[in-house]
């Protein structure tokens, strides 16, 4: 069943529709809210809400089709909203981090990544994203992870898609700056 | 796909391939099931917020219509209170102001000193208040039996929103005879009246009055006086004020 059909269903007070909608994305909104943020606790609170904002609003989504961009829409407006209201809690050790980065540069092993482990990874993707600034990083994990649209992200974002395109490309330079003696 | 593509391709994999390792705390079930609750319960408290605003909705109507209710009484126990004391203040006034056992005397007095001057003639008189006096013969009579009813017409003459003393003009003249003359008031130009009272058989007087301001302002009414008090005659406009005519009539002894 496409997303249409199950909006349509939702939009008509069918809980299970909307049960289904939400077991399809909420894996995604909360990695979404966790790569940005680094916080279990936030990307928690945060997946919660924004599925609750949009079984409140469900009826105002025109386009049922649309209903991944709208949900990110979503998520990416309490993301943001939260960023400027706390400082949120970090739950990797970054401090450990820069180090570890460092370390790994300087073993002379010409491809570092085949040799750690997934939550090595993870620690130095994070640690790299967290580097990026705000724009860059929703688009790189927008287009790049969660395979949405430039259209749709430029949707998410409120900007043009040339100036997704130009985010996406400046992220793609910055990565493989910072990851380039590690691949 | 050359070595630059290779690298990006590299690096969006290693991209994704972390992202996927992303779980929360507890587990995805546990998340799952947070969310359902989170939804179950705004559901809950939509229901409860809904409930809540029919109650206070209603609430808020009965008590709007509580204080129209007693808005409405209020204003209709003022309105009637108000209403009481004026008439009651009316009645009194009215009471105190009618002719008496003196005035019809001295009435009587003055009307008898006329008659010395105009003899058996259907003759008339009017005394204002402020002393100023009109006598005159009336033309007209109906019948002969009539000059042996002598009619005291009082009118009491008042403005509208002033705050003045009403004035009194005392007419004595035959029953079914019709007098013209003028009402002297204080602040606006003279009314000229015509009035007719006639005493019927069953003791009542009917009171005919036709009253002019200028030449475009007039009024005139057909009353009877029940009880010997003071009823609405007219009500004219003159100099761009209001003026009431009320009167009452009394039957003078045989002269």
């Amino acid at each position: 069943m496409d997303d249409i059909l199950l909006v349509g269903a939702s939009q008509a007070g069918d809980r299970i529709a909307f049960g289904s909608l939400t077991d399809r994305y909420y894996k995604s909104i909360y990695r979404f809210v966790f790569r940005y943020t680094g916080s279990h606790h936030d990307a928690d609170e945060i997946c919660q809400e924004t599925f609750l904002r949009a079984f409140v609003n469900i009826r105002k989504l025109r386009d049922g089709d649309c209903f991944k961009a709208w949900i990110f829409m979503i998520a990416t407006n309490l993301l943001r909203k939260r960023v400027k209201m706390f400082t949120h809690e970090k739950t990797l050790d970054l401090e450990n981090q820069d180090s570890f980065v460092a370390k790994l540069a300087e073993d002379g092993n010409t491809e570092p990544f085949k040799t750690i482990s997934a939550k090595e990874k993870a620690m130095i993707i994070h640690e790299q994203l967290q580097q990026m600034p705000e724009r860059m990083r929703l688009v790189t994990i927008l287009v790049l992870v969660e395979g949405l649209s430039q259209k749709d992200t430029a949707e998410i974002l409120k900007c043009s898609e040339s100036s997704v395109s130009r985010y996406l490309d400046m992220a793609r330079k910055w990565l493989k700056g910072k990851l380039r003696n590690l691949i | 796909m050359n070595t630059k593509d290779e690298n990006r391709d590299a690096i969006e994999e290693i991209f994704k391939n972390v992202h996927e390792e992303i779980k929360p705390i507890d587990s995805w079930e546990a998340l799952r099931a947070r969310i359902d609750s989170r939804i179950d319960n705004k559901k809950l408290h939509s229901i409860s917020c809904a409930q809540s605003i029919v109650f206070w909705r209603r609430l808020a109507f009965g008590m709007a219509a509580c204080f129209l209710i007693m808005a409405g009484i209020l204003v209709y126990l003022l309105g009637t209170h108000y209403g009481v004391r004026k008439y009651q203040r009316t009645q009194l006034v009215a009471s105190n102001k009618l002719l008496n056992k003196v005035d019809l005397n001295r009435l009587s007095f003055a009307f008898s000193q006329v008659r010395q001057l105009f003899g058996q003639q259907s003759q008339w008189i009017m005394i204002g208040s402020g002393n100023s006096t009109q006598m005159s013969v009336a033309g007209e009579m109906s019948s002969e039996a009539e000059d042996r009813k002598l009619l005291a017409v009082r009118l009491a003459v008042n403005l509208d929103s002033y705050l003045l003393p009403q004035q009194y003009f005392d007419v004595v003249m035959f029953s079914n005879q019709q007098a013209s003359f003028q009402l002297p008031l204080a602040n606006i130009s003279a009314i000229d009246i015509s009035l007719k009272p006639v005493l019927r058989n069953d003791g009542i007087i009917e009171i005919e009055i036709i009253a002019r301001s200028g030449i475009s302002s007039e009024a005139k009414s057909v009353s009877s006086v029940v009880d010997n008090s003071f009823v609405s005659l007219v009500r004219i406009r003159a100099n761009g004020k209001w003026v009431n005519i009320d009167g009452t009539g009394q039957s003078m002894p045989e002269i």
